[in-house]
């Protein structure tokens, strides 16, 4: 996401945008410079719509230039804007007051006069309330605190799937087994966004030379792989006391940044999470033979509602439906999920009917459609 | 007009059943002339054809790669492996040479041959009576599985040929990845392609297989500049042209054996792209990502799409961040010039993915001197970029696309095989 520029005092140069009308749009050109944002901008009265705005960098130096609403919410931004460079965007804006505000890296933050923009012209796109690092890092820490909890129900499971190989059980490890996988989704972990130290816990053998015969796969699907394609109680104890292993090394390092201790990747949760399990459970692609889709998206759907929860009191101010409308999306999801249960166990994938397939893939896409939002309205700008 | 292979006086195995497939071999003699005759590339020149209807079949190199040149591709292409099934090395010469001929005669269009009563036409008629080159490029290569211990032609490899390995993001399936041969089909038209890999097929039934193949579509400008992926970002801006293309794709080098001498590497890459967790992803993170502009194509730095990069100007990434794919793909350094490589790639479409998601995606195909030091080099760069969620390479292959066929004595494979 965003990445935040320095700021600091300095002189210097600067860059610029522009606004100029183009076929049924009004255009306006604008220049940012070292130590002015945007003076074109102008602080006449003009008409509300569709505008095309030219931003051009009279600067030396980079930076992010964002057009803010009257009570500083942002409605449109350059992210980066390089020295000498030209960048157009098409942006509709509703009647009320606009200003620009530079971020160029290395100067004091300037800003335009504010402009005011007259008329109906329905409604604009919704402005992005600014969020501060230090807002997510409440939330974050009770991410944290419920990953741990998810975590050590993790390792109880391997200690007992090891006790179940070393009694020779395959029966009992391979059910076993669909606990703790469902107890990894629930951490939230998806997307590799444990960093290696999470793929060594569920990598699957994509990228490694052999696939799955390969030594470097490692972790829950390495055993589920084993479990049901006939491999042997001791060979598989190994892959089990590894994973035993790898488990304690994500617990012991949880709150470092390549793990869960960067805040700013919270709300990349709560929409990644089951954006992991449209691609690798509902896609069939991670089945190394438990057939455990089903039950891995229902857990996804679980933690992902756990994180909205974490972050409810940041959306509610910025899309005050959003949580209400996702939490029931994920309600209709898992009981559609629910739906396939035979007898109380789950069931393959395979197995379900169309009808009930394509239940299941319209409620996740549905939610998927209302959580993409969440990284946006909750994402550290520049200036925050 | 026929392409005669010394020597070649046995009906094989893959001819059996087709008497329209022998229009190859020297021996083969009545309706497998007259396919030849009746649309060789003699008469399709002095049918003077449109501009761009027909590029040339015959050369130093074989079409298809800088003829004509990505930027001016054709619109539509098919990417075809295939395993070969014949027994010896005069029986693979034997299919290289039909090959040739169903090639020539593709590409240089005209009337397809009338055969008489006694069997199927000699054409399917996709194309119609007249059945117009549109602009066909026929390419062929050959995997490094053709040099095992079948043929004998373990020696003759050329140096830098291998199995594609599997690179850290790739989740090959073998059903999509790998084949003995490679056929790059492009023409302006997808029933030109259509067409062409039937005929193909036909002729050469009994001896090659197809092992998987993925037709492609190329986008027009929209509105300008380099077509689109189906991420909605312009692809192939920053491909070399000119002289500069030709000295990075063809083989010259004294190291190679010297039958592969006008040929280049080819690397096919069938790659899934998530279309539908990529249009949920913000504008600024696929701009960083990418690190273009989506709308103009313009680099981040920069103002409209043929603006270079200027990376030493931003060493930390705070403009183009320094994992985005242009970044390490093309570094822009004196050290990685020679890396790069020329790409010709067409987007594709298929059906439904297991979760219901479209199954779309990107053919990448690219060209060049020395595979090593030039895609798999990049490829290692680019491991892990922040893209790879997004992307999935489930197949393609490494393939030696053979020097042009010179003339109508030559057939694809000649030095190789001679």
């Amino acid at each position: 996401m965003a990445s935040v520029l320095a700021m600091a005092a300095g002189g210097g140069a600067g860059a610029v945008i522009v606004a100029l009308p183009a076929s049924g749009s009004v255009s306006s050109a604008v220049t940012v410079t070292n130590t002015t944002c945007a003076s074109q901008w102008g602080t006449a009265s003009t008409a509300a719509g569709t505008r095309t705005l030219t931003i051009t960098s009279g600067a030396t130096v980079p930076g992010e230039v964002n057009l803010d609403n009257a009570s500083g919410g942002v409605v449109a931004e350059v992210e980066s804007l390089g020295p000498g460079a030209s960048v157009q965007m098409t942006v509709t804006l509703s009647s009320g007051t606009y200003q620009f505000a530079c971020y160029l890296t290395g100067q004091a933050v300037t800003r335009s006069a504010p402009r005011t923009l007259v008329g109906s012209s329905g409604p604009g796109p919704i402005a992005v309330t600014p969020l501060t690092l230090g807002q997510l890092a409440g939330p974050d820490g009770q991410y944290q605190a419920y990953a741990a909890g998810e975590l050590s129900a993790l390792a109880g499971k391997v200690t007992q799937i090891r006790a179940d190989l070393s009694n020779g059980d395959l029966a009992t490890a391979r059910s076993d087994w669909l606990q703790a996988q469902m107890d990894w989704e629930l951490v939230g972990a998806s997307y590799d966004s444990f960093g290696p130290l999470g793929q060594a816990v569920d990598g699957l053998p994509t990228g490694l030379p052999g696939g799955a015969s390969n030594p470097r796969f490692t972790g829950l699907h390495r055993l589920e792989y084993g479990l049901w394609h006939g491999q042997s109680a001791s060979s598989l104890l190994t892959v089990a006391t590894r994973l035993a292993a790898d488990v304690s090394r994500v617990q012991a390092n949880l709150t470092s940044p390549g793990l869960a201790g960067d805040a700013a990747n919270l709300p990349v949760r709560a929409h990644e999470i089951l954006e992991d399990a449209l691609r690798d459970h509902l896609s069939l692609a991670d089945d190394e033979g438990g057939g455990a889709g089903y039950p891995e998206t229902y857990a996804d759907a679980q933690v992902t509602r756990v994180v909205l929860g974490e972050l409810a009191p940041l959306i509610a101010t910025r899309a005050p439906s959003l949580v209400a409308t996702a939490s029931a999306q994920l309600t209709a999801l898992q009981n559609a999920l629910s739906a396939t249960l035979d007898n109380f166990q789950w069931q393959r994938p395979s197995s379900a009917t169309r009808a009930q397939r394509e239940t299941i893939d319209a409620d996740t896409g549905a939610a998927l459609e209302t959580l993409s939002i969440v990284p946006d309205i909750l994402e550290v700008r520049a200036g925050s | 007009m026929r392409h005669a292979k010394p020597g070649a006086v046995s009906r094989r195995n893959f001819l059996k059943g087709t008497a329209t497939g022998a229009v190859g071999t020297a021996a083969a003699g009545g309706a497998a002339a007259a396919i030849m005759s009746a649309s060789g590339a003699a008469s399709a020149t002095a049918s003077a054809p449109p501009k761009g209807s027909s590029y040339p079949f015959y050369g130093a190199h074989q079409s298809g790669i800088l003829t004509p040149p990505p930027d001016r591709k054709q619109a539509a292409s098919c990417v075809a492996a295939f395993d070969v099934t014949v027994g010896s090395r005069s029986e693979l010469a034997d299919l290289m040479a039909t090959l040739t001929g169903t090639a020539a005669t593709l590409t240089a269009g005209g009337p397809p041959a009338y055969l008489g009563l006694g069997q199927p036409p000699s054409d399917s008629d996709v194309l119609g009576p007249s059945m117009p080159a549109d602009g066909l490029t026929v390419t062929v290569g050959v995997g490094a599985t053709l040099f095992d211990s079948r043929f004998g032609l373990s020696a003759a490899k050329p140096r830098r040929l291998t199995d594609m390995p599997t690179f850290p993001d790739d989740a090959l399936e073998d059903a999509w990845t790998g084949g003995d041969l490679s056929l790059q089909l492009c023409a302006h038209h997808p029933d030109a392609v259509h067409h062409a890999l039937r005929l193909v097929m036909k002729h050469a039934r009994g001896g090659m297989q197809l092992r998987w193949k993925m037709q492609g579509y190329a986008s027009p400008p929209r509105p300008a500049g380099a077509g689109r992926n189906l991420l909605g970002f312009k692809d192939g801006t920053a491909n070399p042209t000119g002289s500069l293309a030709s000295s990075l794709a063809w083989v010259t080098s004294p190291a190679e054996p010297a039958w592969a001498v006008g040929g280049s590497y080819q690397v096919v890459r069938l790659i899934r792209m998530l279309v539908e967790f990529w249009d949920r992803v913000s504008i600024t993170e696929q701009e960083n990502m990418f690190g273009r502009r989506r709308d103009s194509g313009a680099p981040l730095d920069g103002t409209v799409e043929s603006d270079i990069p200027d990376y030493p100007a931003d060493p930390t990434g705070a403009v183009i961040p320094l994992d985005s794919h242009i970044r390490l793909a093309n570094p822009r350094t004196a050290a990685t010039a020679s890396q790069r490589m020329l790409r010709r790639s067409y987007n594709y479409d298929l059906g439904v993915d297991a979760n219901g998601d479209m199954q779309a995606g990107h053919v990448f195909v690219a060209y060049q001197q020395d595979v090593a030091r030039q895609f798999a080099t990049v490829q290692a760069r680019l491991a892990g970029e922040p893209l790879v969620d997004y992307v999935q390479p489930f197949g393609g292959g490494y393939f030696f696309v053979l020097p042009g066929v010179k003339d109508a004595s030559d057939w694809y494979g000649k030095g190789l095989l001679s």
